[in-house]
């Protein structure tokens, strides 16, 4: 599985390119502040710092973005931790727990679980990296279509149906995503919805319907309370907390397997990503708790579940960035262009005639998951103190940032008109009890479940029995069954029960 | 606080809403089918709205009954007037902000959205208003390059 003399060389590689550690906290913390903050995404970092890589070598230039990366991707959990407004999309599953436990005045704590699953999602999921890495090319190619289609509708399914709501509620929501993602040009070059707007030809913008749906939808509640944690004793920054946090993430490690493998699996798919990731660990994790009532309302374990998966994702889309030269999502994209400005194609070839830069490449990676606790820790320490400042003035200033966040998204008042739409809409679906995830979902991987979709019937000629032929989306189309089957039944037979 | 209350004996908001919701998909489905020139332009939107109308109205249709069995009452939700006045001045915000920039508009947001709230304090309406959208302007014209429009800074 692994080529020890690549592993042995990598190492000298490392230990002789001092160039490449002191790359990595200064990408950690670009990373932290890029990510923590609504509408500026990993991808608008590692895009920003990308031609600072020119002049570095291959390995320290791709330290420098790997570490924007996993600094981001932990990053994006502490406004969803501490405002309930994911700084990225690969976030939306750490609000579900981390958010409510903040409300409940253990914001410490929940940033101190999410830092140290985040860690070891990281670290499992790079050290699938390094086991997987020369066979896992052959597997990535066998996903087709098909098999896409079904993981896109398995992760607003999921979400739609294992919610506290109504299933009915649920999958509304989740059509409401779907449909918003279609609005502008089709893949086939129709257009719809845009009422002849041009500024809507490329459909609404996903990141900021994100922060109107989940930020200003929960501003509007938040509107005349005076502080994110009701109790006064409950409103301190303890460091001792946040240690207590990661110690309680560190004592649960099956959980953190669990969400780590599911985020490196589906991290590997292209297209899908962190994004997918996190919700489907979170559900599982929720499906398999002894207490599922308690998700959303605070309960650690999902927060584990959501952090260790979308970290682990990262080194999931390594996977096909390296194997197959694909980009899994826009963060790997960026890495893909600094492959090309250093004249460095990934693929099989990349990995059979460089395997020790590629086990070099990994073990930075570790590494920097293991800088990320301390950099990390100093980083949420001040981010805590969040909970001291009155919402009477943390409200407007956020709506602020998420308004100016959104334009620089657009470039125009595309952002900011859908932050403010989608934010009433979000607030009218909360007070009549619809889940607003399932929309943020279904925007989120509707336009990719067209696509794919249209392709499967082009491929197919329009029959159904081609499916049949697929022996991989059988297995997914079953996973997906018996992932909501239990929650259909329960909901019948509660429904004759009354 | 002044509240205005939207429940009534007969869940008037909740079904309301989804009739409105599954209105919008219909018509959004319709319109994409009638100007499609072939399956693969429909394939998703029509399914999906047809899954979102269904639900919607198992919904509607359960609130009623529920509403006709029980007579229950809707959950008694009350909306503060001050988070419709916030909801409002957003609006106005976002509105204005092609004609008076983020500065001026960030400003003039600030200050009545904190004296919606309660503040009264003239220095801390106007210090407030002033310091963050000059901060919000700075950082992100300045440092992240971003054209925000704005009429002063």
């Amino acid at each position: 599985m692994i080529d020890t003399d690549a592993f042995q060389a990598a190492i000298e590689l490392l230990a002789s390119t001092p160039a490449a550690w002191w790359v990595v906290v200064p990408g950690l913390i670009i990373g932290l502040f890029f990510g923590s903050i609504p509408g500026l995404s990993i991808s608008i970092a590692m895009a920003v710092f990308l031609p600072a890589t020119l002049y570095m070598d291959f390995l320290p230039a791709i330290l420098f973005l790997t570490a924007i990366f996993t600094g981001g991707g932990f990053g994006g959990a502490i406004p969803a931790i501490m405002m309930n407004i994911p700084g990225t999309s690969s976030s939306v599953a750490t609000a579900f727990d981390g958010y409510p436990m903040a409300r409940k005045g253990q914001h410490a704590q929940a940033l101190g679980i999410g830092l140290m699953a985040s860690v070891l999602g990281t670290l499992v999921g790079y050290l699938l990296l390094l086991l997987t890495v020369q066979s896992v090319s052959h597997w990535v190619l066998k996903l087709g279509p098909t098999e896409m289609l079904v993981i896109a509708l398995w992760g607003v399914t999921l979400i739609a149906v294992l919610n506290d709501a109504s299933i009915s509620k649920g999958l509304a929501a989740g059509a409401l995503g779907i449909l918003i993602s279609t609005v502008g040009y089709s893949d086939a070059g129709q257009m719809r919805g845009t009422f002849g707007s041009m500024y809507l030809l490329d459909g609404i913008p996903a990141i900021p319907a994100l922060i109107g749906f989940f930020a200003a939808s929960e501003l509007f509640n938040l509107v005349g309370k005076n502080y994110i944690v009701d109790a006064q004793e409950n409103r301190v920054v303890r460091f001792r907390s946040i240690l207590e946090g990661m110690a309680f993430a560190a004592s649960r490690p099956l959980q953190v397997l669990r969400g780590g493998g599911m985020g490196a699996v589906i991290g590997a798919i292209p297209g899908v990503g962190a994004s997918i990731a996190n919700l489907a660990a979170y559900a599982t994790a929720k499906k398999q708790s002894k207490e599922p009532e308690s998700f959303g309302k605070g309960h650690p374990s999902g927060l584990i579940a959501a952090e260790s998966a979308n970290s682990s994702s990262e080194g999931g889309s390594m996977i096909t960035l390296l194997a197959l030269g694909l980009p899994g999502g826009a963060g790997t994209a960026v890495l893909l262009s600094a492959f090309a400005l250093h004249n460095v194609t990934g693929g099989p070839r990349f990995i059979r005639e460089n395997t020790d830069i590629v086990y070099a490449l990994i073990l930075g990676n570790m590494a920097q998951a293991a800088l990320l606790l301390v950099v990390g820790l100093g980083f949420i320490f001040l981010a805590g103190y969040i909970v001291k400042i009155s919402l009477k003035f943390m409200i407007p200033v956020v709506m602020v940032l998420s308004v100016a966040g959104s334009y620089t998204i657009t470039g125009n008042m595309v952002g900011p008109i859908t932050v403010v739409v989608t934010g009433i809409l979000g607030w009218l679906m909360r007070l009549y009890g619809f889940p607003v995830a399932a929309t943020v979902v279904g925007l989120l991987v509707g336009s990719m479940a067209e696509g794919e979709l249209v392709r499967s019937m082009q491929i197919s000629g329009g029959s159904l029995g081609f499916i049949l032929e697929r022996p991989i989306t059988l297995i997914f189309l079953a996973l997906l069954l018996l992932s909501i089957l239990p929650r259909i039944v329960g909901s019948v037979s509660k429904w004759k029960k009354s | 606080m002044t509240s205005s209350t939207f429940s009534r004996s007969f869940p008037w908001g909740n079904v309301l809403f989804s009739l409105t919701l599954a209105g919008a998909f219909f018509y959004y489905a319709h319109g994409v089918h009638a100007a499609a020139r072939g399956a693969t332009d429909w394939v998703l939107v029509v399914p999906v709205a047809g899954i979102g109308i269904a639900s919607l109205l198992v919904i509607t249709g359960t609130k009623i009954v529920d509403w006709y069995r029980e007579h229950a009452h809707d959950s008694g939700r009350t909306v503060p007037v001050k988070t419709l006045l916030f909801m409002a001045l957003l609006v106005l915000y976002v509105g204005a902000l092609p004609f008076i920039g983020f500065d001026i508009g960030s400003f003039v947001f600030l200050a009545l959205t904190l004296y919606v709230q309660g503040e009264k304090r003239w220095w801390v309406l106007l210090g407030s208003g002033v310091l963050v959208s000059f901060v919000v302007v700075l950082v992100f014209v300045q440092l992240l390059n971003v054209r925000l429009p704005t009429i002063l800074l």
